[in-house]
């Protein structure tokens, strides 16, 4: 097998904006304004910010520091910790594999909705079609679906296909800028809505009480967590792309901050719709819509719903559902090229294999798992439980203690610290050594204790990911470990 | 009309999002590349 070329991003703000194209997805428009409102409004800002500083930051900066201190994906950096350490970096590499089958089905129903919204706006005006029927017939229609799928695959495959500069680089520089400036549009008209300080009351109105609520706590560091992408795995991948020598730590602050302040703002849209709603109808809290304020079913019902009864007709709903509905597929876009370029790079590393074809086939195989999802949507809400949600959660615990008490990451900070914008003290290690794997570890315990029962196709599905990770585990190396060897021989 | 404590919390999060963490990160990264110019 030929050595592959490396591959670099061209500029800084390629990889930052790349990485914030990764961290920003669905769960910052339809989560993180929900999450607030539930725990105690504005007071959740609180929390979520004590662990994006002591969680979120430091496991940001640790995955950029992996990932470009080893120069390749997750099994290749754990393989180069220690020789035995290799299958929790396939473990990382097939759970997004698997999040990416499912998650493209979601995009999917949002890219049929950016059509659908506008072809149906003056059945949604005039109240002839409800939102919740529109939906549930979109996603009892396979065709429909599949015809969403293919398109987003395409445009996802395409641009992981042209590689790091010409295709991420490329794409995240243009959908970023765009997913931002169609965001301001969503919050003007959000907030100038009647009615929408009433939202905004809801949405930031603290409630300081539901800070002693230990849920709230729990809420605050999952949610950090995933909406960072920290799962062990893209941005590992995505900070190899950076040369030797360059700035890593104030590039992750720079992501986390830029991720987190996104779904502060749109916040601003959605409870400004919200609010919109509640003074249609005469009611005095959210709840009383009896409509989802959170969710797929915020997106899929809750907006469209909204956006029928917008001032200026059917036009105007149809403007602005096409927008919210680019923008919602533009965050999950960016964010399902960054589950399907890990999974190529670990490929690489191991194999050595091309580019083109093997992302091609990953695509394909993707594809076709997702079709499962397309027919079978029920399906993902328990595959979703176990590798969207536990299996992260134990995977960073492991990834962090392993960094922490396995490498030493004072060996990562003086690799960083030289060329480094903002300088990582000695806190670095305490965080990542013990506040991370301890916010992990009660996480963990606190999703599954709570879990009531876990499904069968969870466990099926977990079992299934375990024997894979083992067997590619036990698969030769093609690449420089066997070189090496060779060599030593 | 927002009331006193929501308003309140949104100064908060533009604060320690915008100002403290995006606002000063980029700061940090421009005085940095300034310096390398000079």
């Amino acid at each position: 097998m030929g050595e592959i070329a490396a591959e670099y991003w061209k500029r800084r703000k390629g990889f930052i904006l790349a990485a914030i194209g990764s961290a920003i997805g669905l769960g910052n428009i339809w989560r993180f304004s929900w999450l607030t409102y539930r725990n105690g409004g504005g007071a959740f800002l609180i929390p979520y910010f004590i662990a994006l500083l002591i969680v979120g930051v430091p496991l940001l900066i640790l995955e950029f520091l992996l990932g470009n201190y080893f120069a390749g994906s997750s099994p290749k950096v754990f393989k180069k910790i220690r020789d035995n350490l290799e299958i929790i970096g396939w473990i990382a590499i097939l759970d997004v594999f698997i999040i990416g089958t499912y998650y493209a089905v979601v995009l999917a129903w949002v890219f049929d909705y950016i059509w659908l919204s506008v072809v149906y706006a003056p059945q949604l005006a005039s109240g002839s079609l409800s939102a919740s029927k529109l939906f549930s017939s979109l996603v009892s229609n396979p065709w429909l679906v599949l015809l969403g799928l293919a398109v987003t695959w395409f445009v996802t495959w395409y641009t992981v296909f042209r590689g790091v500069s010409e295709g991420i680089e490329r794409a995240s520089l243009v959908a970023i800028p765009l997913l931002w400036v169609l965001s301001v549009i969503l919050v003007i008209r959000g907030v100038t809505l009647p009615g929408a300080d009433t939202g905004i009351n809801w949405y930031l109105s603290p409630d300081f009480s539901k800070l002693a609520q230990g849920s709230v706590w729990i809420d605050a560091f999952g949610q950090i967590l995933f909406t960072l992408s920290i799962m062990a795995a893209p941005l590992i991948v995505y900070a190899s792309y950076m040369p030797k020598k360059s700035e890593l730590p104030n590039s992750a602050w720079i992501t986390a901050f830029a991720n987190c302040g996104f779904s502060f703002f749109f916040g601003f849209a959605t409870w400004g719709i919200i609010g919109y709603l509640m003074s249609l109808n005469n009611v005095a809290s959210p709840e009383a819509l009896k409509i989802p304020l959170g969710g797929g079913g915020l997106a899929f019902i809750t907006i469209p719903t909204a956006m029928g009864r917008l001032p200026g007709g059917p036009s105007v709903a149809a403007v602005f559902g096409l927008i919210f509905f680019i923008v919602l597929w533009l965050a999950g876009y960016t964010s399902l090229i960054s589950i399907i370029e890990p999974v190529y790079a670990a490929l690489r590393d191991k194999f050595a294999v091309t580019r083109r074809q093997t992302v091609t086939a990953v695509t394909i195989l993707s594809f076709i798992i997702g079709l499962i999802f397309v027919f079978k949507p029920g399906m993902i809400d328990p595959v979703d439980f176990m590798v969207g949600s536990t299996n992260l959660v134990w995977i960073v615990l492991l990834e962090a203690a392993v960094a922490g008490f396995y490498l030493g990451v004072k060996k990562l900070r003086e690799y960083a610290n030289p060329y480094a914008e903002l300088k990582l003290g000695a806190w670095f290690d305490y965080l990542i050594k013990y506040a991370a794997p301890i916010s992990m570890a009660i996480i963990l315990f606190y999703g599954l204790w709570f879990a009531k029962s876990i499904n069968p196709v969870s466990l099926i599905v977990m079992v299934a990911l375990l024997i894979a990770a083992i067997l590619v585990t036990g698969l030769k190396w093609r690449t420089e470990f066997e070189e090496k060897k060779k060599a030593e021989v | 009309m927002l009331s006193g404590p929501a308003i309140g919390m949104l100064v908060f999060g533009i604060i320690v999002l915008y100002v403290f963490g995006l606002g000063w990160g980029i700061i940090r990264a421009w005085k940095k590349s300034k310096e390398k110019h000079d």
